[in-house]
């Protein structure tokens, strides 16, 4: 999943290449979205092809769409947009499976794309919130590991919050 | 990244731990009471985030609850011992307390939070309280005392009064931010701008209270916000080197005895609000540099028969100047 560039023809590309050697050619202004390809846009300059062997091909796809629709929507600036661009996040983060969340999470995290891990972090706080800790355990598939008598011990402590 | 290693592999306790932090941090006290009994790495994410968010408003009816919040924030700060709260957030209702008198323990309570937020070095405070109509909150002396401090926000509701301690201190602060309503200042808080605070950039003073007289000299803050409404402001004066952006809303019922002195030689946007009667104006301003410019929020306030001429170059305006004169106002601006 390439970006077209058909629609503008000035700004720059740029080529970045995932793990696993897939290419993505994306336009300079969605790219520097994230933190660190601004930074090494800006540190070196010339150079077209960035490579990132921390993410997945997947996964830098998912995030370059995210930055592309953000960095259209930020182009024509009026007052809908900001409406415009929640219910685009809110589209985008809907059907997420846990695994995808995970990596999306933290490929956004490694590309420091700001914006996105706050829009990723706050669908993972909205998986506990108002839950009971069987059920986080469940959601997460997390196991208890607290020794004999400490679970009891702590749950007694955090009472106030199971009533 | 070696965290996603460990023996857990479940998609939450496996991320880093500030992205896991980010998670918790945006979770209520309650939700994270909780999540500290479903193992032991959620509990040990939940003692170290840094930032901590009190909101008393799910318990305004329940003060059981409300006791027991107060109590887990206080459990908290002590399991905390040694990790450092980058940001705390304290929003309470003192007006409603329910289960003492008056909101004392309450207000005593609060105040051992600042401090420990202060010894565990916080960056950022936000603090919004509700009091009873009438009454006063102090800010305590140890909040102009930290020098780890760069961004405090501090809010009364209206008919109530934030006490701005007097300046005690030689400390340097780091403070960049400061924005205070419903604000009491004293004569001390000017010293202690142009003393201690050699970092401050942007200064908001507002819903000014029961203060006559201001005076800011700075060589740092590049934004000051300014609100008076309660008449009693008599004197103000500004002096800012690098100051750009200011607004003003000073509302007074006579003018007499009010002054207003400037020295902003950087002046780049003043925005006004309010009465503006016989101010001593004219002279100040004309040393506005020449891309100024010059907003008025409320024309209305401006038909008066006193003349006050604006000296601004409006060349450098990218948007027409707005009609912001009303037709019988006599006042006038010209271009230089």
């Amino acid at each position: 999943m390439s970006s077209s560039s058909t629609t503008t023809t000035t700004t720059r590309l740029l080529m970045l290449k995932a793990s696993d050697g897939v290419t993505f050619e994306v336009e300079e202004a969605v790219a520097t979205k994230l933190g660190a390809i601004n930074n090494m846009v800006e540190e070196e300059g010339s150079e077209d092809l960035i490579c990132l062997p921390n993410v997945n091909g997947k996964f830098l796809g998912m995030v370059l769409e995210w930055c592309k629709k953000h960095a259209n929507n930020n182009t024509n600036s009026d007052k809908g947009n900001d409406e415009v661009n929640k219910w685009w996040d809110k589209e985008f983060v809907m059907d997420l499976d846990q695994n995808t969340l995970y990596h999306l999470l933290m490929a956004a995290d490694y590309l420091s794309g700001t914006e996105l891990v706050d829009l990723l972090t706050e669908k993972v706080a909205s998986m506990i919130r108002g839950k009971k800790v069987e059920e986080i355990r469940e959601t997460f598939k997390i196991k208890s590991d607290f020794l004999p008598g400490q679970e009891e011990e702590i749950r007694k402590k955090n009472s106030w919050a199971f009533e | 990244m070696s965290k996603s290693l460990r023996t857990t592999t479940d998609r939450f306790t496996s991320l880093p731990d500030d992205v896991a932090h980010k998670v918790v941090s945006s979770l209520s006290l309650e939700d994270v009471s909780r999540l500290s009994v479903v193992s032991r790495r959620c509990r040990q994410l939940c003692i170290s985030m840094p930032s901590l968010n009190v909101d008393v408003r799910p318990y305004l009816q329940d003060a059981t609850k409300r006791t027991r919040l107060m109590n887990y924030v206080e459990r908290l700060f002590s399991l905390r011992r040694g990790v450092s709260t980058h940001r705390l957030c304290i929003g309470w209702f003192l007006d409603s307390s329910v289960n003492d008198k008056g909101g004392g323990e309450e207000e005593y309570r609060i105040l051992s939070w600042l401090h420990n937020a202060v010894t565990c070095n916080v960056k950022w405070l936000v603090l919004y309280l509700r009091l009873k109509r009438g009454s006063a909150f102090s800010l305590p002396p140890c909040l102009i005392h930290s020098t780890s401090l760069e961004s405090l926000t501090a809010c009364v509701s209206i008919n109530s009064i934030l006490e701005f301690p007097s300046y005690s201190t030689i400390e340097l602060s780091s403070l960049k931010t400061l924005d205070l309503w419903g604000v009491r200042i004293d004569e001390s808080f000017g010293n202690w701008v142009s003393t201690c605070c050699k970092f401050l950039r942007s200064l908001y003073l507002k819903q000014i209270k029961e203060t006559e007289s201001i005076a800011i000299n700075s060589s740092s803050i590049t934004k000051l916000c300014i609100t008076s409404m309660d008449y009693k402001l008599c004197h103000l004066q500004v002096s800012a080197w690098i100051l750009e952006k200011m607004s003003l809303w000073w509302e007074f019922d006579s003018a007499n005895n009010r002054t207003l002195q400037l020295s902003v030689p950087m002046l780049r946007m003043f925005v006004w609000k309010g009465n503006i009667l016989r101010l001593p104006l004219t002279e100040n301003l004309a040393a506005l540099k020449s891309s100024a410019s010059i907003l008025f929020r409320s024309a209305s306030t401006l038909t008066s028969q006193n003349l006050i001429r604006f000296y601004c170059d409006f060349r450098n305006l990218n948007h027409p100047i707005p009609n912001l004169f009303d037709k019988h106002s006599q006042v006038s601006y010209i271009t230089l």
